[in-house]
């Protein structure tokens, strides 16, 4: 008994200690794409581990879902589509901030695309040739929707000169194929997979019109209390974070980690099959995350203008980019070559 | 005794037999019931519960089909040209009427049913409305009415059918006693004017002797007719004031007699 | 005070009570504003999509799937719950049927039901009507079967043909029954519609709760919920007054 007790006394403080210094589980809002990689990079690479950082998954159906608990922080990280939805609920003063950039497009590295009828091929040359016709979108007021518009406003004509329908990425190949719809936003895989399948052609990229600046496409998103009360988790996780994303990165440009990388996404995704991996364009990470604010202010002006904003954000204030300097500074930047 | 109208009997059952078979085992609610009724003359059945008289009526009046024997109804004199008498009117136990029909549909339903117009069908049920007393309440539903009230609809209705037999199945049975003498006049009244042939099922032996020209007493189950007793009080009648004739309690106490056996009978039956 | 008055007072006062409590609550901090606007807001918000026509746009294309889809399952319903209450070889052959079909969520074949009827109006009436219709049938053969065998008896002892005893006795008779399960299949029809405007379509007052949620516009999609529990109000209202009119023997 003399012995024990001590060490007991020891076992506990060490405990609450090493406790204090793990605190609870990060919980990830992820959805189960393609974007969501360096999370499940830096699980299965033990990135996480090696800094001490505990994560739990939790999945999403879109990242508008994720976004209400992602404000009272039962969720501390998600990965999102830059929407109406984000500049609104900053509006409404939720408690979220934009950590750093995730995907955007670029040439060849373009994942957002309109996709349009087979049968409608020869009649589309130019969005002119688009006026009247029936474009699916996944969800309202997304990014997609952003540049679906931007494109109609390349040449000359406005979103309004096309009629939209909402319905799921899946559900708009049989909209296609019973021709209820002329086309569809996508993103890979499935405009891969609709090629495949002889019921659509990729019309345009969003990198094919959209270069300065380019189309960006997500944002990863912390919860505001998380970053004030635990910062050394939160930087922890942005460390290895990182670095999952620069796994993705060099997977990306076809180095040698690509079959990996495809492999853990294979696991994690929804997309288990390994040879569409090859046949679809996969989205850009920049390697130091860097984000665009002239890009969110640009998108937040067309939604505005489109009336699905109503009080425009202060996007500065939106974006807190402290802990990804720190930890750009531990890591070092990488060139995008 | 009443004088018939006409000497063929207007109804002749026949040895009339009913069962229902269960599982293979035949249950036999009537057996060999032979019954000959003439022409306006005003029969009561009385009987213990489940001794089948229900369903001899319900056999006369073609609701149901006989197992064994049959039933023959003589023709009226012909009727006058367009005008369909049916052979027989039911007034039920329940009294029938249709809720979703006012009194003075319910009461011309049969009219309705012959495709005789909305004003005509009208005009001809009125004269009934007004014996039963219930002109008044000629656009009421019956959900507003007595129970009393709505038999009164109920037998003015079998009236206005005009058929040659009148089937009555525990009509009053539902009523107080109060409403019960009443209506019994009632029905004595207009039964008067008419003189058709009725057949009255009934539990309340006075009111068998009150209303009846004959009184046929039925055993329980399998039921077969017991005795047949002839009611000798002169027409017209008072169903309140018979009840003083000294001779009408020694009536009403011979007929439980006959009747007291076969309802213990009835009763161990249904407790077996 | 009447009683009446008393009561009607009450059914006017006590919502009121609750908006002016909401209110207060909101205004004091006590409800988070964030996430769940002040009356004021939403009705600020109602109101300009009122004006703007939006709203009006709508309600119009929900109203115009209700109806149609109510009226498309409802009419087969009646009938076929009629011929299976009376006929027991129709009922033995087409209960299985009903009992395997009826519990499948309309929202969940959604998908199916556009690859047959297109995007538009046709294949949310057209889930509207499936979900009506199992119900209906369901409801009126119950209605049938529990008619009082009387009626058939006087019917039949009057002389009654055959078509009239359709239109005077079997359809009265199974009015009331027919109304509640219509009463019931109404609230299911409604919910069944928002369902489907979520899944896929632009316009509906379902797609302005879904879209309104999905762009965090918070006050739209409150101003959404709220007409669709008037609508819900007004035609329950609307059918207890065909009721009224044409079932007068059963005034409560």
């Amino acid at each position: 008994m003399k012995r024990v007790f001590p060490a007991g006394v020891l076992a506990c403080v060490l405990g609450l200690w090493a406790g204090a210094a793990s605190a609870e589980p990060v919980k990830i809002g992820d959805l189960g794409i393609l974007a969501d990689a360096p999370f499940y990079i830096a699980i299965e690479k033990g990135y996480f581990a090696a800094e001490k950082v505990d994560v739990v998954l939790q999945r999403f159906s879109s990242a508008a879902e994720a976004t209400a608990p992602l404000s009272t922080n039962q969720v501390q990280v998600v990965g999102g589509g830059v929407s109406a939805a984000l500049y609104n609920a900053f509006a409404r003063g939720w408690a979220v901030r934009i950590a750093m950039a995730r995907t955007r497009d670029m040439p060849g590295y373009s994942s957002d695309t309109l996709v349009v009828r087979n049968d409608l091929k020869s009649k589309t040359l130019t969005a002119k040739d688009l006026k009247g016709r029936m474009i699916a979108l996944n969800t309202p007021a997304s990014v997609l929707h952003f540049m679906l518009g931007r494109l109609m406003e390349s040449e000359g004509l406005t979103i309004n000169d096309l009629q939209t329908v909402n319905m799921a990425w899946p559900n708009m190949g049989p909209g296609m194929e019973t021709q209820a719809i002329d086309g569809g936003t996508v993103v890979e895989p499935f405009a891969a997979q609709f090629s495949q399948k002889n019921i659509s052609f990729p019309f345009r990229r969003a990198a094919d019109f959209m270069k300065a600046p380019p189309l960006e496409v997500s944002v990863l998103l912390y919860s505001k209390d998380w970053m004030d009360k635990d910062p050394d988790q939160a930087l922890a996780f942005t460390i290895a974070y990182l670095k999952g994303v620069r796994d993705y990165f060099d997977a990306m440009k076809g180095g040698p980690k690509r079959a990996q990388v495809v492999e853990i996404c294979a696991k994690y995704t929804s997309l288990k099959d390994k040879a569409m991996y090859e046949k679809m364009q996969w989205s850009y990470m920049d390697p130091n995350a860097e984000i665009s604010l002239d890009g969110l202010k640009d998108q937040q002006d067309w939604y505005a203008r489109n009336g699905f904003v109503a009080k425009k954000a202060n996007v500065e204030a939106m974006v807190d980019r402290r802990l990804l300097d720190q930890a750009l500074a531990k890591l070092g930047r990488l060139d995008e070559k | 005794m009443n004088v018939p109208n006409i000497r063929l009997p207007k109804i002749r059952i026949d040895r009339l037999g009913k069962s229902f078979g269960a599982d293979g085992v035949p249950t036999h609610a009537v057996r060999d019931f032979s019954l000959e009724v003439d022409d306006g003359e005003f029969v009561c059945i009385v009987g213990p519960s489940g001794c089948g008289k229900t369903t001899v009526l319900r056999i006369v009046a073609g609701l149901e089909t006989p197992s064994s024997g049959r039933v023959e109804i003589a023709a009226g004199p012909a009727p006058a040209a367009g005008n369909s008498r049916p052979r027989n009117a039911m007034v039920f136990q329940e009294h029938g009427l249709f809720p979703w029909m006012t009194v003075a549909d319910n009461v011309a339903y049969s009219l309705e049913m012959r495709g005789m117009g909305r004003r005509e069908r009208h005009a001809r049920a009125q004269p009934f409305l007004e014996m039963i007393g219930l002109d008044r309440f000629r656009d009421y539903y019956p959900r507003k009415l007595s129970g009393g009230m709505r038999q009164r609809v109920s037998l003015a209705r079998a009236f206005v059918a005009d058929p040659e037999i009148l089937l009555m199945d525990e009509p009053f049975a539902a009523l107080d006693a109060q409403n019960k003498l009443i209506l019994q006049d009632e029905l004595l009244r207009i039964w008067e004017g008419t003189r058709k042939t009725v057949l009255f099922i009934t539990h309340a032996i006075d009111e068998a002797i009150a209303l009846g020209d004959r009184i046929v007493v039925m055993t329980a189950q399998p039921g077969r007719i017991k005795e047949i007793v002839p009611i000798d009080f002169p027409r017209p009648r008072s169903a309140a004031e018979l009840r003083a004739d000294p001779r009408f309690g020694a009536l009403q106490l011979s007929i439980w007699r006959m009747l007291e056996d076969e309802v213990r009978t009835a009763r161990r039956q249904a407790e077996a | 005070m009447k009683q009446v008055n008393r009561e009607r007072a009450l059914t006017i006062l006590s919502p009121l009570a609750v908006l002016v409590l909401w209110q207060a609550a909101s205004q004091v901090g006590l409800i988070d504003q964030r996430y769940v606007p002040a009356p004021s807001a939403i009705a600020e918000a109602g109101w300009s999509i009122s004006v703007s026509g939006e709203l009006g746009r709508h309600v119009i294309a929900s109203l115009r799937r209700l109806a149609v889809g109510f009226v498309l399952g409802a009419v087969p319903g009646v009938l076929l719950g009629i011929v299976m209450g009376l006929n027991r070889w129709v009922r033995a052959a087409l209960d299985p049927l009903v009992a395997a079909l009826y519990p499948i969520p309309k929202i969940a074949i959604l998908p199916l039901l556009m690859l047959v009827f297109g995007l538009g109006d046709a294949s949310k009436a057209a889930a509207v009507a499936m979900s009506v219709l199992f119900l209906t049938i369901i409801n009126t053969a119950a209605g049938v079967v529990q008619l009082d065998r009387i009626y058939f008896d006087v019917a039949r002892n009057f002389g009654t043909p055959w078509h009239k005893l359709f239109l005077r006795v079997i359809l009265p008779g199974i009015l009331p029954t027919v109304f509640s399960g219509l009463r019931i299949s109404l609230g299911v029809a409604l919910v069944v519609l928002v369902g489907a405007e979520f899944v896929a379509g632009n316009s509906g007052i379902g797609y302005l709760i879904w879209s309104s949620w999905q762009t965090l516009v918070v006050e739209n999609m409150f101003v959404g919920i709220i007409v669709v529990t008037v609508l819900g109000v007004l035609s329950t209202f609307l059918l207890r007054e065909i009721e009224r009119r044409l079932v007068p023997w059963r005034q409560e």
